[in-house]
């Protein structure tokens, strides 16, 4: 693969019909049979949008699911939905409690993976499935099940305690058989979600075992994605993961003058970890266009600290769908210029 | 029994489904902003009348316009914006961080309209010390005392602002004091709530922390000049022997983070354990906060605790 590889790496925002005929005419894209459903209609579109941005690795934006924990949650027995909590401003994401053991009610994943595959011609190393992992799953819902099982609910031990249970019962109960069954359908890479992670950064090592738990006996290649989270904290705990083949972490958003955010790439280095690195160069939190010279800037530090070029890939910092599909097309088209210049730049030195 | 007891809401309560859908609808287009602001009307009623129906000794109005603890100072204040969107603490809620270009100034908009009015309200308030440690500071070195100073300074500057129509009680949030408590000696985070104090005479003031185990910063809080320290009960331990002084003390007594309700009689045990060991001379029960880390119904659900809990420690 070319030296910066650029990837998707999550949502996008829900097309209207008419923003599909919009744009497809506008950006040209192959004319294809008609689908069934808006959902699959989205997810065709969105292939075809990421693959005219010039992305090398690519997903449908999520166009089936409703949200990262309450698609799966959907899923899941002994979960029951309690309403909307709010995540910053106007954003908000539904709750789900967790009233029994968890069980899995059915792959969530495997319809819209074989939708994906087909209409995408090319090969499955350039699709990389998102998954939302155990640790994320069981922080982002109220686990009243494993919790009032304790006899000291009330101190921290308890509440710590009753976090294990749900997040390893949730890794074998619910991912692994559901990413057993995408890598059965042909699924080469996947990407486990766990922007909680850096919730509780003492935590780490039960989102190590969440990750290892449901990934275990699996053949694929396997990434870890965090956001908004201090990675420092989380060193050299995380490198335990030992079944994780890439880091796929947001930085732009914290990019700011005066402080390189890529910085702390260099502990990658420093911990003697060889892993590949997804490094966002997008903030997907505002409006303001990176420049094609700012996201090669991006990439030329990161690649720096990082101490190997060709172990970098190049990502927005997290899914882009509270922006809009204007900006989004230009972030993408500049994420691509960006990783074309900084490839050309170590490429004629 | 000793108390006496008082019940109040501590923080952010979560909006409700229909403010909800309305804000999305705004953020989306579908609505007009008056729409959208009448929504938040009925939605800050509905929760004064929660509050009212439950009981409580203070009206908050739910803080449902706030976007988070500092937004509307980076709006009211010169030399503060609002930065990149950060973690707020070990939750899965996000705030734009505050970057402090400069010594904040007042002026540019008013707090008032931020806040419930009258002798029965609450304000509840950045703590300085926390504002100060959760900003980026870039006129001074991150951390120093100057920043904890000015920003207490501005704060004093607006509480005095709101004239005769300041709430009756002034809440400042410290999460930080318990989870990153200071350094060695805490004179600066003295002297700035004497700065607050100055300024909220007349007015029932308190300092709530949250997010970690109080007990070890229990003594520092004994030296703030004000008439409350509120923490965790269920997070916090408390050594023998820790003195408040002529203090009441606030205890967070419902976890935002599971649906279950707290049963009355066992909280009661750990609420007379915490008068046991503090002596305080007034007890205010109230949520942990953040409590919009509950849907609205859920957190409605919860509060019914506070009546129960005040009548079980009153039998």
């Amino acid at each position: 693969m070319t030296l910066f590889p650029t990837q998707e790496i999550g949502s996008l925002p829900k097309a209207t019909p008419d923003e599909i005929a919009q744009w497809s005419g506008r950006l040209r894209l192959p004319a294809s049979t008609p689908v069934q459903g808006l959902a699959d209609s989205r997810s065709r579109f969105n292939l075809a949008f990421l693959h005219a941005a010039g992305l090398d690795i690519v997903y449908d934006g999520e166009a089936h699911r409703i949200e990262m924990a309450e698609h799966p949650y959907r899923s899941i027995g002994g979960a029951e939905f309690v309403g909307h909590v709010r995540s910053f401003d106007n954003k908000y994401f539904r709750k789900a409690a967790i009233r029994g053991p968890p069980t899995l009610k059915a792959p969530y994943h495997s319809d819209e993976f074989r939708f994906v595959r087909s209409v995408e011609a090319g090969p499955a190393e350039a699709l990389k499935v998102p998954v939302t992992g155990p640790y994320t799953l069981a922080e982002w819902a109220y686990n009243d099940h494993f919790l009032s099982r304790q006899p000291d609910r009330y101190r921290r031990e308890g509440r710590e305690r009753a976090q294990r249970e749900l997040v390893v019962a949730l890794a074998r109960n619910v991912l692994r058989p559901t990413i057993a069954d995408l890598v059965r359908l042909g699924a080469r890479q996947i990407q486990i979600d766990e922007p909680a992670l850096g919730t509780h950064p003492h935590e780490v090592g039960l989102a190590v075992e969440g990750f290892e738990e449901s990934v275990r006996g699996l053949d694929a290649e396997f990434a870890m994605h965090l956001c908004f989270s201090n990675y420092e904290l989380l060193l050299p705990a995380l490198l335990e993961a030992r079944s994780c083949r890439e880091w796929l972490w947001e930085f732009a958003n914290r990019d700011v003058p005066g402080h390189d955010a890529y910085r702390v790439l260099g502990e990658l280095r420093e911990y003697g970890d060889r892993r590949r690195v997804g490094a966002g160069v997008l903030d997907v939190h505002r409006d303001e266009v990176e420049t094609v010279a700012q996201v090669a800037d991006r990439i030329g530090r990161a690649s720096r600290h990082l101490g190997d070029p060709s172990r970098l890939r190049v990502n927005p910092d997290c899914g882009l769908r509270t922006r809009s599909w204007d900006v989004i097309w230009t972030k993408l088209r500049n994420m691509v210029g960006g990783a074309e210049q900084a490839r050309r730049s170590v490429e004629g030195t | 029994m000793t108390g006496p007891y008082r019940t109040t809401l501590t923080g952010a309560f979560p909006r409700p489904e229909a403010l909800v859908q309305a804000t999305r609808d705004l953020d989306r287009g579908r609505i007009p902003l008056e729409a959208a602001a009448a929504a938040f009307r009925e939605a800050e009623t509905e929760v004064r009348r929660v509050e009212r129906d439950v009981g409580l000794d203070s009206v908050t109005g739910g803080y449902l316009r706030w976007p988070d603890l500092f937004r509307p100072f980076t709006q009211i204040w010169s030399g503060v914006s609002a930065g990149p969107l950060t973690r707020f603490f070990e939750t899965n809620t996000f705030y734009r961080q505050p970057v402090l270009e400069r010594s904040p100034t007042p002026g540019k908009g008013s707090l008032a309209g931020w806040l419930p009015r009258g002798k029965d309200a609450r304000a509840v308030l950045p703590g300085p010390f926390t504002f100060a440690a959760l900003s980026d500071v870039r006129y001074a070195p991150q951390g120093s005392a100057s920043a904890v100073l000015d920003l207490a300074t501005a704060l004093a500057a607006e509480i005095r602002s709101l004239g005769a129509d300041r709430p009756g009680q002034l809440q400042f949030q410290e999460p930080m004091l318990a989870y990153a408590p200071p350094k060695g000696d805490p004179a600066e985070v003295v002297e700035a709530y004497r700065r607050l104090a100055e300024a909220s005479a007349g007015s029932v003031t308190s300092v709530w922390t949250y997010f970690a185990d109080a007990g070890p910063v229990l003594a520092t809080a004994a030296l703030l000049p004000v008439d409350v320290v509120g923490f965790d009960l269920f997070e916090s331990t408390l050594p023998k022997g820790t003195r408040l002084g002529a203090k009441g003390i606030g205890l967070g007594c419902i976890d935002p983070t599971t649906t279950i309700a707290e049963e009355p009689t066992a909280v009661a045990e750990l609420v007379r354990a915490a008068e046991a060991a503090l002596r305080p001379n007034v007890v205010w029960l109230g949520p942990n906060p953040p409590l919009d880390l509950l849907p609205f119904e859920s957190a409605v659900a919860k509060l019914q605790l506070l009546p129960r809990l005040r009548e079980a420690l009153e039998r």
